[in-house]
């Protein structure tokens, strides 16, 4: 086992990886109550072409399996089922899906070993009956019309809609009702086969327990099984043009305060900058201009256009980044026209980086104090940076606001897709 | 984890030592009996005492001021626990071990600042409009939130019951604050309300302590009022059933039931557990008969309010289903009534309960929540807490399962299903 130090902070990692090709990463406070524990495979929404794990050719699934896995990979053959059996000890158990990866977690404060076993058995284990597909349906598709009832997830759905053209993040995770029709059982095995080999998966375990001792439990719980060999897996790489699908779109849905997204399309082709210093660097520029200490916000509030302050959203698509404005009021045009005005004049003084430097770093080592955030974290390193990132305070201590405008060069402020919801 | 508590004369100051936490953690409690009048200047006092102040006049201003103090958190909340409105303003900051020296007092006292320095001119508050109209938009947008939306109109059907009010306030009401009214309301906050403070991380007590006797000066006394509890509903002989219509795509179900003479020991621990047993968690009987075993519903819960003396149920569910769904809970209801209830999934509702007790010692704001209810009802510490609920009997369950009467549903439907019925 390696331990990873992260500079700064004091506060260390450990990390293995097994024969399997499954990575391990832990990290100990000895004085919680609760451990968390999230097992990991890096694939969800965005994956729907690919090479399958014994097959030579590229393939299209329907939209939407990775969170109908989430939710079938549940259902085991014989009981308990892992809600029962994760209740025994009283540990509560979920799972979640995003556009890249699938996590499976439990909160326990008894019977960590027990639990890891199994939560380690039962997601590498799935039972699948033509029945339990169809009846699956009906509860995905309820789920789809809670989100259909809630004005800001529609926003936010047409924001990706609107703004890209082929990329798959376009999609929403949980799909549509067709798409969810069409998946047959078939298509789950293959999906599950391919992308829940340990090589594509990772166990992070964070809470109060002897280290040495819990990576034994993993280590003996992966001997015992047989895993197809490992291969690289081969997704399709996507095109997207830079130009956004729409400019411009008003959504009639019930709703007592009009709902509006400025959204900027950044391609990244031209960026230099890691995935993390981009984002660092976006997030400063833009809370500086839009948030509660920037005149913007000040101004917006003292006429009455805005009430609340206007909340900065961030995607990176892999290929493009979509930075997004919203808010909600009554008066979504003149809040338009001014967040037009600002993008105009795209800079920030010295002063205001060098605060939301100390900012962020603060936040750094607010972290670290809750097991979940750090989990969270290390989820994070992984799935969009591949490793631990061991020194993040000094990543935000170097940024510089030369850099910072070298970057704004790269935005084109006309790439703009607008979406307002509001009620008829 | 060593609490001492002092008494300030106008308050009890709880300092609550740990080095669990890199954080400092500091909640102000100011609370009183509800009144429906009320509630909307509480809820706007919130906002304006974390907005601006005597010394940063503008939003703009304090928070830049915060992000200097290594971006100091401040928020502020209303909440309610039976008859008690409590308003509480808190703050959470990097114990100064990990930035520099005296940041602890430093912001100590830019948190005591906001409350006791707001922006006043001629004994009103300057300025309450962008507020104003930021409450009324929150009033507003309670409709976007379509669960939270159909408990409201069920519980405004409760007239004269405190859980009735809308928790943001009142529209009519807010239009009425000026910002002398609001002055005043805001001196009798100062002046009436019973007031708890919790001090909660890695700090040198006796300095504390000096803090609040110089930065947070109130001297008037009190009286204790601890008539927390709500009077119980009228059991139903028919349940009473509300339709709302809008346009859903899902439709809400929302049913409330009326507890009835429950005992201190049943209030505090064995409805919770019914609760849990019933709809607290996705391995609850509800969960497993409604979703699981009819594929009826993505999600359905049951909460229960025991110093109000009610327990809801709600789920999101297709039109078509939600006789067939309310009669699935019916029975769910009269199986545990009538004893059928194994064994273990009443123990591992015990364990998921007791598991939360103890997590919640690893947030700073569990554990001031665990001292907070000690003093609000008296409630028993965490180890009696643990063995009590252990301890609780499949008999206790049953006999307080018949205590537990549905009341009145509601419904949210979709507007062209209306039409389609007439």
């Amino acid at each position: 086992m390696k331990k990873i130090k992260i500079k700064d902070i004091e506060e260390y990692i450990y990390y293995e990886k097994l024969n399997s090709g499954l990575e391990v990463f832990l990290y100990t406070k000895d004085d919680t109550y609760n451990n968390y524990v999230t097992f990991t495979t890096k694939y969800g929404s965005i994956y729907n072409e690919f090479v399958p794990i014994d097959e030579e050719n590229m393939v299209r699934v329907p939209k939407g399996i990775a969170h109908f896995l989430e939710h079938k990979v549940f259902a085991q053959k014989e009981d308990p089922q892992p809600m029962e059996f994760f209740a025994k000890s009283g540990s509560i158990c979920n799972a979640y899906t995003t556009f890249n990866n699938t996590t499976y977690l439990f909160y326990a404060t008894e019977k960590l070993e027990e639990n890891i076993n199994y939560l380690l058995d039962y997601v590498q284990n799935i039972y699948l009956t033509e029945e339990s597909v169809e009846a699956e349906k009906k509860i995905i598709t309820e789920e789809i019309h809670m989100y259909d009832d809630r004005p800001t997830e529609v926003l936010i759905e047409t924001v990706r809609r609107n703004a890209l053209n082929d990329n798959p993040y376009r999609d929403s995770i949980i799909a549509t009702v067709s798409d969810i029709e069409s998946i047959s059982k078939e298509d789950l095995e293959l999906c599950y086969n391919t992308f829940y080999h340990p090589s594509n998966m990772f166990l992070v375990v964070t809470g109060n327990f002897d280290p040495e001792k819990i990576i034994q439990v993993i280590r003996e719980n992966q001997e015992k099984k047989k895993f197809d060999e490992k291969k690289e897996i081969v997704t399709k790489k996507f095109k997207e043009n830079d130009a956004v699908c729409k400019k411009r779109e008003e959504i009639i849905m019930e709703t007592n305060v009009p709902k509006v997204s400025y959204t900027l399309k950044i391609p990244l082709k031209d960026i230099k900058l890691s995935r993390r210093k981009l984002h660092l660097y976006a997030h400063i520029l833009f809370t500086t201009l839009f948030d509660e200490t920037s005149p913007f916000d000040q101004k917006l509030k003292d006429d009455g256009i805005i009430s609340s302050t206007t909340y900065i959203d961030l995607l990176n698509c892999n290929t493009h980044l979509l930075i997004s404005m919203i808010n909600e009021t009554p008066r979504y045009e003149e809040f338009l026209e001014e967040v037009r005005k600002r993008l105009e004049r795209l800079e920030i003084t010295d002063d205001d980086f060098q605060r939301k430097k100390r900012v962020l770093i603060s936040n750094e080592i607010f972290a670290y104090e809750s097991v979940e955030t750090i989990n969270d974290i290390i989820i994070d390193n992984i799935i969009f940076e591949g490793k631990i990132e061991d020194n993040p305070i000094e990543i935000i201590e170097n940024l510089t606001i030369d850099e910072m405008r070298e970057l704004i060069k790269k935005i084109d402020i006309k790439n703009v897709s607008i979406v307002v919801l509001k009620s008829k | 984890m060593n609490l001492e508590t002092i008494n300030m004369g106008a308050y009890n100051l709880h300092l609550i030592k740990t080095n669990k936490f890199k954080t400092i953690t500091i909640d102000v409690d100011f609370y009183r009996e509800i009144k429906k009048e009320e509630i909307t200047k509480r809820n706007l006092l919130k906002m304006i005492l974390l907005d601006s102040s005597k010394k940063y006049k503008t939003e703009k201003e304090l928070i830049i001021e915060s992000e200097m103090l290594y971006d100091i958190k401040i928020s502020s909340s209303i909440s309610r626990i039976g008859n008690f409105s409590n308003l509480s303003f808190q703050t959470k900051f990097l114990n100064e071990k990990y930035t520099e020296e005296d940041m602890n007092k430093e912001s100590i006292i830019f948190f005591l600042d906001l409350i006791f320095n707001p922006n006043i001119e001629n004994d009103s508050f300057v300025n309450i409009e962008k507020q104003k109209s930021k409450l009324k938009q929150m009033i507003f947008s309670i409709k976007d939130n379509k669960v939270k939306y159909s408990v409201l109109k069920l519980m405004e059907k409760m007239k004269g019951k405190p859980y009735s009010y809308n928790t943001f306030g009142d529209i009519d009401d807010l239009e009425k604050i000026t910002g002398k009214t609001l002055y005043e309301y805001y001196k009798r906050v100062l002046n009436e309300d019973q007031i708890d403070i919790f001090v909660l991380g890695d700090f040198d007590s006796t300095k504390v302590k000096e803090i609040f006797k110089e930065y947070f000066k109130i001297n008037t006394f009190k009286k204790e009022n601890k008539k927390l509890l709500v009077p119980e509903l009228i059991p139903r002989k028919r349940v009473v059933r509300y339709r709302e219509y809008d346009e859903v795509s899902q439709s809400q179900l929302i049913i409330l039931c009326s507890l009835n003479n429950l005992t201190d020991y049943e209030r505090k621990y064995v409805i919770k557990l019914y609760n849990e047993i019933l709809g607290g968690t996705s391995n609850s009987l509800l969960f497993d008969t409604v979703r699981e075993k009819n594929s009826y519903c993505y999600y359905i819960n049951a909460s229960v309010k025991a110093y109000d003396n009610i327990l809801i149920i709600n789920s999101g569910i297709e039109g078509k289903n939600i006789d067939k769904c309310i009669k699935l809970i019916k029975k769910t209801l009269s199986d545990i009534s009538s004893g059928r209830l194994a064994d273990d999934v009443l123990e591992s509702a015990k364990m998921t309960i007791v598991s939360a007790i103890k997590s919640s010692f690893d947030n700073p704001i569990g554990v001031i929540n665990t001292y907070f209810s000690k003093i609000l009802v008296n409630s028993d510490d965490e180890k009696e807490r643990i063995e009590k609920f252990s301890k609780i009997t499949k008999k206790d369950i049953i006999s307080v399962s018949k205590k537990v009467k549905m009341h009145t549903i509601l419904t949210l439907e979709n507007k062209e299903d209306e039409n389609e019925k007439n």
